[in-house]
């Protein structure tokens, strides 16, 4: 008598699907997670982290060194780009230009976003009067706008890289605030932080044994899509001459530069700064996304 | 007391505290900025003990912190805003002066949000494939390209190598502001269109998946009227909340975007009063964009509340 | 023949990942009830939305359906409007789902007879308020300016039957119309339902999983296991004398009022879907009947005095399936 047999058993991973060495695996998985245009993205800003790292090696001429001689040139075989008014070139100029871009919007991300996880933290752990407290003081800074806020920073400390970065920096500060707030009182409603509480642990190692990691991966999708802002707020100061200050550098800088260079017939290097931080945020904006959808289904 | 009048009470009342703290943190922010505007004013001289004696007197230099708080905050509310130092005019009259070309931008930007923003929104969420995909791309460069950045891009392509538009300026009388300001309102809206058309597909797409949708159907509705009068009008709700947040973040955008076109607004007001050191114009103005910023963000939380019959004032 | 109201000849329903309703037919009269019962999954709601071709854009539909002389699937446009709009009415499950939130009663309710059918605003609002009144909802005329968060469950149900009536359909389908709400409103909704029905002559498809209720509100009960029809038949007879085992275990696995039983018995395994099933009959890994045949070859629906069974073994346990735990318990 025959009976329909039962399901064979699931097909095993083969042994072959892990020999792959470990960082090319971790590549696959990143990419899978990533999905094409987030990989195309990703792999740009790694091409820029490393044109940054290593901009004087690259740069083919001394990005600050005048040459009357060749001045406003367009592209050509030895200045691909053209120079500009003090005949600089202006690819080794973007190449330079790439290091404050870079290092400027980082620098705000990392102290707003520790900061304001902080305070959320704070806030959401604390209860009470506290969480008051710290919602207030924080619309408060929410009712200036982070440029406006920037700017005044700059009118203190007068222009130049650090007023922008503190001032972005306080500015981004309660937007990282309110998202991560939001998302650990969720957190802390559910029961297993209760649980280790009942445990005996102490609010501090609850919060960063707990609370920290699980809100880690929304607190990293938040710090890359504000990244990109932070990109255009400075390099929107630097373009109004209030950010980074001549004989130093960055793309912002160079679009104002341009435009100069542009009403005397040579648009390259507005064009190419201008398209520079257009790619720059544009794979920024879609890495972000899909860290956003990828922290949305881990909840 | 009526829900409503108890709603916009304490919203007015909301509006006054931030008012005052904010208020408070310009001016003790600029108050802390070194180098003083006397030598501004003797240039190059360096001016006997007497000049400078008369110049602390007339700007109030040497009176305490909080009794200059209290001066520029009661002078403030009289419509005083103070004599700009560089200009040694009243800043009032420097900031009203520029006031209608900055309101301008910023309005025929919000206009070019509205409708731009919503269209494409709609037409993304409504005509999936390749119809969506394409917008969705452009919405991803627009919302990636900072406004300076499309400034200068359109100054260019349309100004310098078309020459459609004037390069600079912001134009007389009502036809040539249009003219003038186009590239600019170009520049300062593409950003907030895209992430307004975001905003609208995504709440379009999720509407349109909803079961009162089916139910619609299911009633012989047509799907045009379905669309318009279920999907579009449930949809609007965070539109346009996202909406008045757009147009209330381009104060703060309408500072480059004038700086790039050279458009003599508040914008560049405030930019040129930065790189002069001058404090007085900065803490009006810097005032003023808070105050615009707040008042904007209110009145969205009212229309919000007109919008959506679920939430009770 | 072709007299019926609704007339079901072989209805499948395919999505990508396969099959979801396999071969179903059946036919309903005017003014006749049919009960369609099955677990979660079982197809009875796909089944019901191909009669108004509602089925989602990915499910491909095959077979003959055809509702008040129209071939549903092939509507298209303006007629398949109409005959929604006019032959049949549908209720949903959840009304607070199914009724749009941020539009008044009044609007919901007037709409398709101002927008669809031309009438004009006052005359449907007068109409409409006539059946809110007749369908138990008091103070119609403060309910239509109100707002769906502002009505409980029981009452936006009734007024989800309300916009039914008032289009005057010849069928109304009832996806499980009382599951979502609390139980005090289940049997209120369920009465004005049915006298509705009845006072109206309206042919009904009620779709739930509660086989008693089906049987109790309905002329002719059908029952589905997998996305095919195992029996159909006159309610009462149906109760009295389960021809099919499954029907049988959806009985049996009641509890009773009358009897305390230590341990419900119930049907073992998972219900599955169509396409997971075998070549033979969908119920036979959980069937205590089941015998080779049944897990080779799928049986045929045979037909005997009005009352359908798909069963190989129909003949032989005819009139011995238990219906209570009572017997369950007597026979061991």
């Amino acid at each position: 008598m025959s009976v329909i047999s039962p399901p064979t058993g699931r097909l095993e991973a083969g042994p072959a699907t892990r020999r792959r060495t470990p960082v090319l695996a971790v590549a696959a998985r990143t990419g899978r997670r990533l999905g094409a245009s987030g990989t195309v993205a990703a792999a740009l800003l790694a091409v820029l982290v490393l044109v940054a790292a290593f901009a004087p090696v690259i740069a083919p001429f001394d990005p600050t060194a005048p040459d009357l001689a060749n001045a406003l040139t367009g592209p050509g075989a030895t200045h691909w780009l053209g120079t500009d008014a003090l005949g600089r070139d202006t690819l080794s100029r973007l190449i330079v230009g790439s290091r404050i871009t870079l290092v400027g919007p980082i620098l705000v991300i990392a102290v707003s976003t520790a900061a304001g996880t902080a305070l959320a933290l704070l806030a959401a752990y604390a209860g009470g009067r506290v969480d008051m407290v710290v919602s207030r003081v924080l619309d408060v800074l929410f009712a200036v706008p982070g440029i406006v806020f920037a700017l005044v920073t700059v009118a203190i400390a007068g222009p130049g890289l650090p007023g922008v970065v503190i001032g972005l920096s306080i500015a981004y500060t309660p937007y990282v605030a309110r998202v991560v707030r939001s998302a650990a009182l969720r957190e802390r409603a559910l029961p297993y932080i209760d649980a280790a509480w009942v445990t005996g642990r102490s609010g501090l190692s609850i919060c960063l044994r707990h609370l920290l990691p699980n809100l880690a991966p929304m607190i990293m999708a938040q710090a890359v899509s504000a990244l990109g802002l932070a990109v255009v707020d400075i390099a929107a100061i630097s373009f109004l001459g209030l950010g980074v200050q001549p004989p130093a550098t960055d793309w912002g800088l160079m679009v104002k530069s341009g435009i100069d260079t542009a009403l005397r017939g040579y648009p390259t290097e507005a064009l190419a700064a201008a398209v520079l931080i257009a790619a720059f945020v544009a794979a920024i904006t879609v890495v972000s996304d899909r860290l956003t959808e990828q922290a949305g289904e881990l909840r | 007391m009526n829900p409503w009048l108890k709603f916009v009470s304490k919203r007015l009342a909301g509006l006054v505290v931030v008012f005052f703290a904010a208020s408070f943190l310009v001016f003790s922010l600029l108050y802390l900025a070194p180098g003083s505007p006397i030598s501004f004013l003797l240039g190059n001289r360096s001016g006997t003990p007497e000049q400078i004696a008369a110049i602390r007197a007339q700007y109030h230099l040497d009176d305490p912190f909080l009794t200059r708080y209290a001066a520029w905050l009661g002078g403030i509310l009289h419509g005083d805003l103070g004599q700009s130092i560089v200009y040694r005019q009243d800043v009032a009259a420097l900031i009203g002066a520029r006031i209608p070309t900055t309101a301008a931008l910023v309005g025929y930007a919000s206009v070019i949000i509205l409708i731009v923003g919503v269209a494409i929104g709609l037409l993304a969420a409504l005509r999936p494939g390749w119809v969506d995909a394409t917008l969705r791309g452009g919405m991803t460069v627009a919302l990636s390209t900072p406004p300076f950045v499309v400034g200068v891009l359109l100054i260019l392509v349309f100004a310098l190598s078309l020459g459609w538009f004037p390069v600079f300026g912001a134009g007389r009388g009502f036809a040539d502001t249009v003219w003038h300001l186009t590239l600019p309102a170009l520049a300062l809206a593409g950003g907030g269109a895209a992430f307004l058309g975001r905003i609208t597909r995504a709440a379009t797409r999720g509407e349109l998946a909803r079961d009162h949708v089916e139910t619609a159907r299911a009633r012989g509705l047509g799907e045009s009227r379905v669309i318009t009068r279920h999907v579009v009008r449930n949809a609007l709700i965070p539109v346009v909340t996202v909406a008045g947040l757009t147009v209330a973040s381009l104060v703060a955008g309408a500072v480059v975007v004038e700086s790039v076109f050279a458009v003599d607004g508040l914008g560049s007001l405030l930019v040129r009063a930065i790189l002069q050191r001058d404090f007085v114009v900065v803490q009006a103005l810097v005032l003023l964009l808070v105050v615009t910023f707040i008042v904007i963000n209110t009145i969205v939380d009212v229309i919000y509340l007109l919008v959506d019959p679920r939430i009770k004032a | 023949m072709n007299d019926h109201l609704v007339d079901v000849k072989g209805l499948c329903i395919d999505a990508p990942v396969g099959r979801l309703v396999d071969d179903v037919s059946f036919h309903i009269d005017s003014g006749e009830a049919l009960g369609v019962v099955g677990e979660s999954g079982s197809g009875k709601s796909l089944t019901a939305r191909a009669l108004i071709a509602l089925t989602a854009d990915g499910l491909r539909v095959s077979g003959s359906v055809r509702v008040a002389g129209h071939d549903v699937p092939g509507l298209r446009g303006r007629a398949l409007r109409q005959f929604r709009g006019r032959s049949v009415g549908m209720i949903f499950q959840d009304p607070r789902a199914h009724i749009n939130p941020v539009r008044s009663i009044g609007d919901f309710l007037v709409e398709p007879l101002v927008l669809e059918r031309r009438q004009r605003p006052d005359a449907a609002r007068r109409r409409v308020l006539a059946i809110l009144d007749e369908v138990g909802v008091s103070d119609g005329a403060r309910r239509l300016r109100q707002y769906p968060h502002e009505l409980s469950g029981g009452l936006l149900q009734r007024v989800m039957i309300a916009s039914v009536l008032a289009a005057e359909p010849a069928l109304i389908l009832a996806d499980e119309p009382t599951t979502a709400l609390d139980v005090t409103s289940q049997a209120d909704v369920m009465a004005i339902l049915t006298e509705q029905r009845r006072e109206r002559g309206l042919a009904l498809l009620f779709i739930t999983h509660d086989l008693e209720l089906a049987a109790a509100t309905c002329d002719r009960t059908a029952v589905m296991y997998a996305g095919r029809l195992v029996e159909t038949a006159d309610s009462t007879g149906l109760q009295e004398r389960p021809g099919h085992p499954y029907t049988s275990g959806l009985m049996v696995s009641r509890p009773s009022i009358d009897l305390r039983a230590t341990r419900l018995p119930v049907v073992p395994g998972r219900p599955v879907a169509a396409f997971e099933a075998g070549p033979g009959c969908a119920f036979a890994p959980r069937c205590p009947h089941a015998q080779t045949a049944c897990e080779r070859e799928r049986p045929e629906a045979r037909e005997s005095g009005g009352t359908m069974v798909a069963c190989h073994r129909a003949a032989e346990l005819a009139g011995s399936l238990p219906t209570t735990i009572e017997e369950v318990s007597v026979h061991g």
